[in-house]
């Protein structure tokens, strides 16, 4: 079981009348001493899509095949598995019934079956995701996590019903969706990705799958401690503005807030291994006079009803300016992360819409906060679709001649931020 | 826990704030000397020299702390680290209401900047009260303070005294000097 510490970065102190207060809350799992393998009791499904598209070319099935095998290779030995396959309906391939416990007897026949299998049929991602659903139902004490791989679009059901398959599957199990090629819709499985605390991610090339799936089961197998959530307290006639992931990856949890009290709500955050998250938090309190001290918001993570680790967010009302127009670097850096996530979602929204001028304005300003937040993987990507002139203004123009594949990379890596260089190793 | 009453007249069950309106809950026990919280009675409070009478302390004092590696706390604590030989004490006058005390980084520069890894970046804050004494509050810290080898609550302060001794970290020691002038 993991041991939780959070640490609040904040200017607490507000101008008169203030009424937003800002902070960020960093909360570490163990004192982030690198991976380790987890010791909680653990259950695993592989999501395979096995529909038509996928035998075009058949080098797409073969490697989804060969990633399978490496991710059933990589369970620690005793973690209750198996397999489904997905196209228009849902078909658990091994074991056919439940899931089995991870040896090297089971290994070798759930690969045995896994290459038995042949492309054809459609794809209904919320039959695939019920099916992994009603299997983790018998192992409710485990960690779940899936893994999901797709290379189409969501046709063969309709998005009301695999909102509703979503909502079901919520906090039942964690899901990681990749998906292969380009036919596949990024704004498909960043909704199953987000409703399920997963990543989601583009595999442009089939040979690049194995290790990506390598990686997820590694970071699956070390969760030591399952849903935890990220408890909020706040003063009377105070609001939340928005709780918001922001380290790793942006993810907003505001509107995923359970009541637990009249002034206190937890937002689900998933399993932990040995890592820190960052969130922003935002809360609009009745502003008081100066020289006032009010608690805005008290931050504590609980684990089957338990509390540990505590951060407080504070408001001092004060008429020195020198304090309250300081701006916390933490809080600085984030405000920009997320605008970041904005400005190139609507950039190349606006960019397959047709508005030239909106994508060059957006993908500039893009350009500008990645450069100034020191995001160099997410600079790259942008380089990929728009021709950059001067990262200091923003000033850019589009590209003509963009890679598919890579205009959905920066799509899918446009959450994942970095953190405020040079404050923790 | 029992309940403590907010400045709003909130029934609080927290002791730092009030867990309905989020007041900062200070005094709540009653503190027989205003200047160091030692048993008052007599005109002057016998450990710090407050004067009662007059509500002030006696004379101008001069507040300072000498902050330095304690090899006994570093003993005591039995960290996994590397006792820092050689570092040397220093001193650090108490001339701002408020100083923060913690380990240093380059986003948080506290006045009171400490090279030790097991404090937290915001681990206490040293505020003067009216009458220019000090008190300490531990913000909620990873690893705990202790004052006279007494943990400090969290988010609670407590005023000090002259030769009061700070623990935090693997093995810094705040000690506290009232130097009297006149």
């Amino acid at each position: 079981m993991s041991r939780f510490t959070a640490e609040t970065y904040q200017n607490e102190f507000l101008p008169v009348g203030a009424e937003e207060v800002n902070a960020v809350v960093t909360v570490t799992a163990d004192g982030v001493a690198g991976p380790v393998r987890g010791t909680g009791a653990a259950a695993e499904i592989v999501i395979i899509d096995t529909s038509g598209s996928m035998g075009m070319p058949g080098a797409k099935l073969r490697a989804a095949m060969h990633a399978t095998g490496v991710a059933i290779d990589n369970l620690r030995d005793g973690v209750a598995f198996g397999v489904i396959a997905g196209t228009h309906r849902a078909r658990a391939i091994y074991p056919h019934r439940g899931l089995v416990a991870a040896s090297a007897e089971t290994r070798a026949s759930a690969k045995a079956a896994v290459s038995e299998l042949k492309p054809g049929g459609g794809t209904a991602i919320g039959k695939w995701l019920a099916l992994a659903n009603s299997t983790f139902a018998a192992h409710e004490e485990a960690i779940c996590h899936a893994i999901l791989l797709t290379d189409g679009e969501d046709r063969d059901e309709t998005p009301r019903e695999l909102a509703r398959t979503l909502e079901a599957c919520k906090g039942r199990f964690q899901c990681d969706c990749r998906g292969i090629g380009t036919d596949w819709l990024v704004a498909d499985l960043r909704e199953v990705a987000s409703a399920l605390l997963g990543t989601v991610d583009i595999i442009p090339e089939p040979d690049a799958l194995a290790a990506d799936f390598r990686a997820m089961i590694e970071a699956a197998m070390s969760k030591e401690t399952g849903n935890v959530a990220l408890r909020l307290w706040t003063p009377q006639g105070a609001a939340v503005a928005f709780v918001r992931q922001v380290s790793p990856v942006i993810e907003d949890l505001t509107a995923r807030a359970a009541d637990v009290a009249a002034q206190t709500a937890d937002y689900p955050t998933g399993a932990w291994g040995r890592e820190a998250r960052d969130y922003h938090i935002a809360i609009r309190v009745p502003a008081r006079a100066i020289g006032d001290e009010m608690l805005a918001g008290r931050v504590s993570l609980v684990v089957d009803g338990q509390v540990s680790g505590q951060s407080l967010i504070r408001a001092i009302w004060t008429d020195d300016e020198r304090l309250s127009t300081q701006i916390n670097r933490e809080v600085a850096h984030y405000t920009g992360q997320a605008e970041l996530a904005e400005a190139i979602q609507e950039g190349l929204e606006a960019r397959k819409a047709g508005d030239g001028d909106t994508a060059t304005l957006k993908l500039g300003r893009a350009v500008q906060l990645a450069a100034d937040g020191g995001n160099e993987a997410t600079l790259r990507l942008l380089r990929n679709v728009v021709d950059v002139d001067d990262p200091v203004t923003g000033t850019v123009r589009l590209r003509h001649d963009v890679d598919v594949a890579e205009e959905m990379a920066l799509d899918t890596r446009s959450t994942k931020t970095v953190r405020v260089s040079g404050r923790r190793p | 826990m029992s309940a403590v009453e907010c400045p709003q007249g909130h029934a609080s069950a927290t002791a730092d704030y009030c867990d309905q309106c989020g007041a900062r809950i200070t005094g709540a026990a009653a503190v027989p000397c205003p200047g160091c919280g030692a048993p008052g009675g007599a005109q002057f409070c016998e450990a710090c020299g407050y004067d009662f009478a007059a509500a002030q302390p006696r004379a101008a004092a001069v507040w300072e702390v000498v902050v330095r590696a304690d090899p006994e706390h570093f003993a005591r604590v039995a960290a996994e680290l590397e006792f820092p030989v050689g570092a040397a004490p220093r001193i650090v006058a108490l001339d701002e209401p408020e100083l923060s005390i913690g380990r240093s980084s380059r986003t948080d520069a506290p006045e009171i900047a400490l090279d030790d890894p097991a404090v937290s970046h915001r681990h206490a804050r040293l505020s003067r009260a009216d009458d220019g004494s000090y008190a300490i509050a531990d913000l909620g810290s990873t690893n705990g303070t202790t004052r006279n080898d007494d943990a400090l609550a969290p988010n609670t302060l407590v005023a000090l005294c002259d030769g009061d001794r700070i623990h935090l970290g693997a093995w810094t020691e705040i000690a506290v000097r009232v130097v009297r002038h006149g």
